[in-house]
């Protein structure tokens, strides 16, 4: 069931009009489904049971707190990479026994804002973060809970940019040297180990890969059992690709990934913590815009919009694909024309596709980019001084902006001309 | 000589023309900065601004876990 669908000729986010939110909103905003949200976590959370687990978000998807308190109401916890990250999810009501702390720089403030705040789980990433935990956690009294992040050196992810596992990926404690990390972490008087995690990349579009890793990890915690740790929490990250509409091969049904988890972790005697994000989140937003002007060029067409790379940076940065469509459905027969969809923006990478065939559009009409919802307002940025876009979210035939839009002097209020130039 | 004063003349056409090029001749190619005027907003944007602030105005933050 799509919740971004043509009703009467309009596209619809659920059951309010995208025009409407356009002429109310302003373009470009992104617009976000609730019913999208709360369907894909269910699937997910359906896949999955009878399986030992939590399913901790993973907020860099989508981190608006909007989109937290949403899925806080429907179990969810939280997978974190920063101390920003952290508060989004307390503010928007995840427990803190629910939040994983990940991500391979921790600081030592971010570190004490985590143990203040009682969480689940440190994902440790180096031998030097595991001794900067030891020694906040020996400042603060606490006793801090902690896995590490093991490199599986296993080749997967969509794009280079995305693949994690690999041993030349920054990520992770080499894997031949996992066991020794162990054996440091005992020797810490305010470390308490309780698990291992593992994470091998993003829009991974098969099951071997996640296989291969749980199996190799799986081996590894029967060794660490034997050598007296006590692992209770097997972190397996995320990664499970998605549709994004120009997919050779189908990316893995959720039920076939839990089916898969479930079978090879069945006799580990252990919590699985999984870390959704774009799965979640990907296909529950689309990106909203308007066509500025249409410049016929000396062999093709652009549709220049008004939103760029700094409010979608994923073609830009990943080659990645989005599916394009207008707001008001075109009749079958309309002439079909070849475009190059462009942001206003002074680089030519501020492209989010080339060549694309679609129905004659104009000047002046509405657009949508589909697959949105994840990594898309998250990358945001204000480059060319863009302020950033709203956020909408729908709840049938209501919505909200969930996040405002900057002014520019809001902007310019964080600068400062140094006095020896006044 | 008459190839001198030539080459001169051209030398000296070429420097005007990048003196010009460059707004060197005291016209600025930009437009004036926006420091000072503080009035100054997107008005087309601010509409949904208004929607937020009118939907946020009465709501308690969750944050029941600090």
């Amino acid at each position: 069931m799509r919740h971004f669908e043509f009703k009467n000729g309009e596209m619809h986010a659920e059951n309010v009009p995208l025009a409407k939110i356009a002429a109310e909103v302003g373009t470009p905003c992104y617009v976000y489904s609730t019913a999208t949200f709360e369907r894909h976590f269910n699937v997910f959370k359906n896949s999955v049971s009878g399986i030992n687990s939590l399913i901790a978000y993973s907020v860099k998807a989508n981190s608006n707190i909007g989109i937290l308190a949403t899925l806080s109401k429907l179990g969810a916890g939280a997978d974190v990479v920063s101390g920003g990250e952290l508060q989004r999810a307390l503010t928007a009501g995840i427990p803190a026994n629910k939040i994983v702390f990940s991500g391979v720089g921790k600081t030592k403030h971010e570190i004490e804002a985590a143990a203040n705040a009682k969480i689940k789980i440190f994902n440790v990433e180096s031998i030097p973060e595991l001794y900067a935990i030891n020694e906040v956690a020996a400042r603060m009294n606490y006793l801090a809970p902690i896995a590490f992040r093991v490199n599986p050196d296993v080749t997967a992810g969509g794009h280079k940019k995305i693949s994690t596992g690999k041993k030349e990926d920054k990520f992770g404690i080499a894997w031949n040297k996992a066991e020794h990390a162990y054996a440091i972490a005992k020797s810490c008087s305010n470390i308490e180990i309780v698990g291992i995690d593992v994470h091998i990349g993003s829009q991974i579009d098969h099951l071997e890969p996640f296989e291969k890793a749980i199996s190799k990890v799986g081996n590894l915690i029967k060794k660490l059992h034997a050598n007296g740790h006590n692992i209770r929490c097997f972190d397996i990250g995320g990664g499970l690709g998605i549709p994004y509409g120009n997919e050779t091969i189908a990316p893995p049904d959720p039920s076939n990934y839990g089916a898969m988890v479930k079978q090879l972790t069945k006799k580990m005697n252990v919590e699985i913590i999984f870390e959704p994000g774009r799965m979640i989140s990907g296909n529950a937003g689309i990106l909203l815009s308007k066509v500025l002007y249409v410049k016929k060029g000396e062999d093709r067409n652009f549709l220049i919009i008004d939103a760029a790379m700094n409010d979608l940076l994923r073609p830009a940065l990943y080659d990645a694909f989005h599916e394009i469509e207008p707001v008001r459905k075109k009749p079958e027969k309309e002439q079909v024309e070849k475009y190059d969809v462009v942001g206003p923006i002074c680089e030519s990478s501020d492209t989010f596709t080339k060549s694309r065939k679609l129905s004659k559009i104009n000047q002046g009409e509405l657009i949508v980019m589909h697959t949105a919802g994840a990594y898309g307002a998250s990358q945001s940025s204000q480059y060319n001084t863009r302020p950033l876009i709203p956020e909408v979210l729908v709840k049938d035939n209501k919505y909200e902006v969930i996040r405002k839009r900057p002014t520019i002097n809001d902007i310019l209020k964080s600068e400062n001309i140094p006095n020896w130039l006044i | 000589m008459k190839n001198y004063r030539k080459s001169n003349f051209f030398l000296i056409l070429n420097t005007l023309i990048l003196l010009s090029a460059c707004g060197i001749r005291g016209e600025l190619k930009t437009p004036p900065p926006l420091w000072n005027n503080t009035s100054f907003e997107l008005e087309h944007l601010t509409s949904g601004n208004e929607i937020f602030q009118a939907t946020v105005k009465n709501k308690i933050i969750i944050q029941k876990n600090i």
